[in-house]
This record gives C-alpha cells, sequence and structure tokens, in this order.
C-alpha cells in the first residue's frame, strides 16, 4: 500500500488502466458497471392491478430474481424494477433487463431474448443461464400481469 | 508364470495354481515391479505408490462408507491419515514417476476431501453417482419457496448493519441447515432420490444465505 502513496498520480491512473488488462478479470466492463451500480433496483406494489411481478431461481446456483414491471393503459411498460441475489452476472442482467423492457409494450417485451442480454454483457458460456434467467423472469411478470388484466375484464363482465 | 491372472474388472476370477479365487475388488499390476496389487495405494511388494483406478468414486478414495451420514471426524481422520502418506512432500527423493503420480493422487485425495466434508457438496456429489445434476436453467421452483427466500435475503440486507440481528439471523439460518441435513439423510436413507434432489436444492439456498451472513460478520468485525 507504501508504494500506491508515493506513487505519481498520472502513474496510478496508468496502472489501473494496465490491472483492468490483466487476464484475471473475469467480468466484462458492462457487467461490472450494472453491478455497481445497478438501474431500477427496488419494489413495485405486487397488489397493484397494473403491475406484474416474475420470481424466479437457478437451482443450481441457488440464486433468485424478481422482476417487476409497471404497465399503463396503452399496455406500454412505465417502470420495471428488479431485486436479485445471486452473482455478478445474474445482477447485471437482470439490471440490464428492467433498463430494456422501460418504454416497450408488452408485446415487444415478450419478444426479447436471452441471447440480446447475454450478447449485450459479453457473458460466458457458464454464465449463459443468468442471462435465461433474466428473460424467464421477465416472461414470468409479463404472464402475471396478464392474467391480472383478465381477471380484471371477467369480473367486469360478470358484474 | 505360474499363476493366470484376469485383471483390471470387478468380479474377476482369478486362478491361481490350479485354486479357483473370487475377488470382488479391483487388481491391476504395480508399474514398478509388475506385481499384481489389490486397490490399495501402494504396491504390497515393491511399496512403490500407486495410480488409482478410474472407476473409484470419492468415498473409496478417502476409505469411508458411501453413506451421506458419513461422520466429518471420520473423513477428516482418514484424509489426514492419507496426506500424510501421500503428500508430495514425501517424494522428493523418489523417482519422477513417483513424484507424478503423488501430485495427482493427493490432489485427488484434496478434491474427494473437501467434496465429502460438506453435507451439501457431499449430497450433490452422491446424486452425480445416481447420475443426477442439477440443471442450471430449470427456473420452475416452488414459488412460496422463493418468496421466502427473497424476504429473508431481503430482511438480512436491512439489518446488515445490526450485529445482534446478524447473529440471530446466522443462528436461525444454522438451524435451518441442520434440519435440512437431517432430512436428506433421511431420503438417501430411504433412497427417495427425488426428495433429495430437492431438498439438496434447498440447502444451496440457505448455504448462500450463510455465506451471505458471514459476509456480514465479517464487515462488522464479528469474532467467532
Amino acid at each position: 500500500m507504501a508504494l500506491w502513496r508515493i506513487l505519481p498520480p498520472k502513474l496510478i491512473e496508468l496502472s489501473k488502466y494496465t490491472l483492468s488488462k490483466t487476464p484475471c478479470l473475469y467480468y466484462h466492463p458492462k457487467v461490472l458497471d450494472h453491478y455497481d451500480n445497478p438501474r431500477n433496483v427496488g419494489s413495485l406494489d405486487k397488489n397493484d392491478e397494473s403491475v406484474g411481478t416474475g420470481l424466479v431461481g437457478a437451482p443450481a446456483c441457488g440464486d433468485v430474481m424478481k422482476l417487476q414491471i409497471k404497465v399503463d393503459d396503452n399496455g406500454k411498460i412505465i417502470d420495471a424494477k428488479f431485486k436479485t441475489f445471486g452473482c455478478g452476472s445474474a445482477i447485471a442482467s437482470s439490471s440490464l433487463a428492467t433498463e430494456w423492457v422501460k418504454g416497450k409494450t408488452v408485446d415487444e417485451a415478450l419478444k426479447l431474448k436471452n441471447t440480446d442480454i447475454a450478447k449485450e454483457l459479453s457473458l460466458p458460456p457458464v454464465k449463459l443461464h443468468c442471462s435465461m434467467l433474466a428473460e424467464d423472469a421477465i416472461k414470468a411478470a409479463l404472464s402475471d400481469y396478464r392474467i391480472k388484466q383478465q381477471s380484471k375484464t371477467s369480473d367486469k363482465s360478470d358484474k | 508364470m505360474h499363476a493366470r491372472l484376469f485383471l483390471k474388472h470387478k468380479n474377476i476370477l482369478i486362478f491361481q495354481k490350479g485354486n479357483i479365487l473370487h475377488f470382488s475388488d479391483c487388481f491391476s499390476k504395480c508399474w514398478k515391479c509388475n506385481y499384481p496389487h489389490k486397490s490399495n495405494f501402494f504396491c504390497s511388494k515393491c511399496n512403490a505408490l500407486q495410480k488409482l483406478p478410474k472407476d473409484l468414486n470419492y468415498f473409496d478414495i478417502i476409505g469411508v462408507s458411501k453413506d451421506f451420514d458419513v461422520p466429518v471426524t471420520d473423513i477428516q481422520k482418514k484424509y489426514r491419515q492419507l496426506q500424510s502418506l501421500l503428500h508430495p512432500d514425501k517424494f522428493g527423493q523418489k523417482s519422477e514417476v513417483e513424484k507424478e503420480i503423488s501430485r495427482n493422487v493427493s490432489s485427488l485425495v484434496n478434491k474427494a476431501y473437501t467434496t465429502l466434508l460438506h453435507p451439501l457438496d457431499r449430497g450433490l456429489y452422491m446424486l452425480k453417482l445416481y447420475n443426477i445434476c442439477i440443471p442450471e436453467e430449470k427456473t420452475s421452483l416452488d414459488h412460496e419457496f422463493l418468496m421466502k427466500i427473497m424476504e429473508k435475503n431481503e430482511e438480512i440486507e436491512k439489518y446488515s448493519e445490526n450485529v445482534e440481528k446478524i447473529l440471530e439471523f446466522t443462528k436461525e439460518n444454522r438451524i435451518t441447515l441442520v434440519r435440512l441435513t437431517k432430512q436428506i439423510s433421511q431420503a438417501f436413507h430411504n433412497k427417495d432420490i427425488d426428495q433429495a434432489t430437492k431438498l439438496l436444492i434447498k440447502m444451496k439456498y440457505y448455504v448462500n444465505v450463510d455465506n451471505k451472513l458471514k459476509n456480514f460478520r465479517q464487515i462488522l468485525g464479528v469474532i467467532e
């Protein structure tokens, strides 16, 4: 540590650059960015009719992921929140997923593929299942929202 | 050759001077002196360290019965005994071949030991012996269980700076792990592999919670 203190600041900056080039770095910078500054962390009211909640888990790694979407009357996703307890790739995948679904319509969001997430984050093959988990979470949230909407319309027709 | 030997496989018949002997154990020849030896680590004639047969499982290697309930103290004792004989440090004066075998066997023993030591890894390894692997992408877990785990994790993060709460959660979680271990043992005992698989998946989640708590305890400077 003493060495760091006596190094001129510019050299420290340089060393940061060279350190990030070392092969011991496992995560892609984009993953690290999402991990350090996750977007849209939090919860929405799961009892709200316009909110769809997806809760999924990866049994092999013991990861759990919650993804929620809030949809307006025009079928557009106006808000998305997530909470993930798992590895960096799982957190980054779900963080990116919430970013992507925001502003999309429900139908557009359904088309989102895990391969897109994996490609954007340059996930290695052993971490592909994290992006699949994010895709499953979106699908689960969308289907939860649809079920709520269907029961809402059937309630109305009953009346 | 006064003895005809049919080697290599289990349940082989060995014809020796006209007598038929039946051995269920694995036989192979010593790489150094060609003497047929039982699947021990050392040749009984020239005492050279032997390569391990490929079909040995971790329980065989450590020398404990293939049982989920095998006492940890037994595993530790056997492991220490083995490494006191097999460790590469013991082979500094030996030939390159033996040094190489020692490195390989010793690292295999380490792997077997670390796998069998923890109930979760031991259980998952036993599933592997039953040809069962927990798939990575199967996400259809019990919704209620996932909810519980989610809430537990959220609660822990909420009180991450509260030493008392963290210690309380640790205690709670340990009790859950002990309970799960007992249930898994029962499932293996009843040969209910489906149930064992389900319980081991749950255990994985609680082990993750345990690691998380450990991390928080370290940050808070809790000495155990």
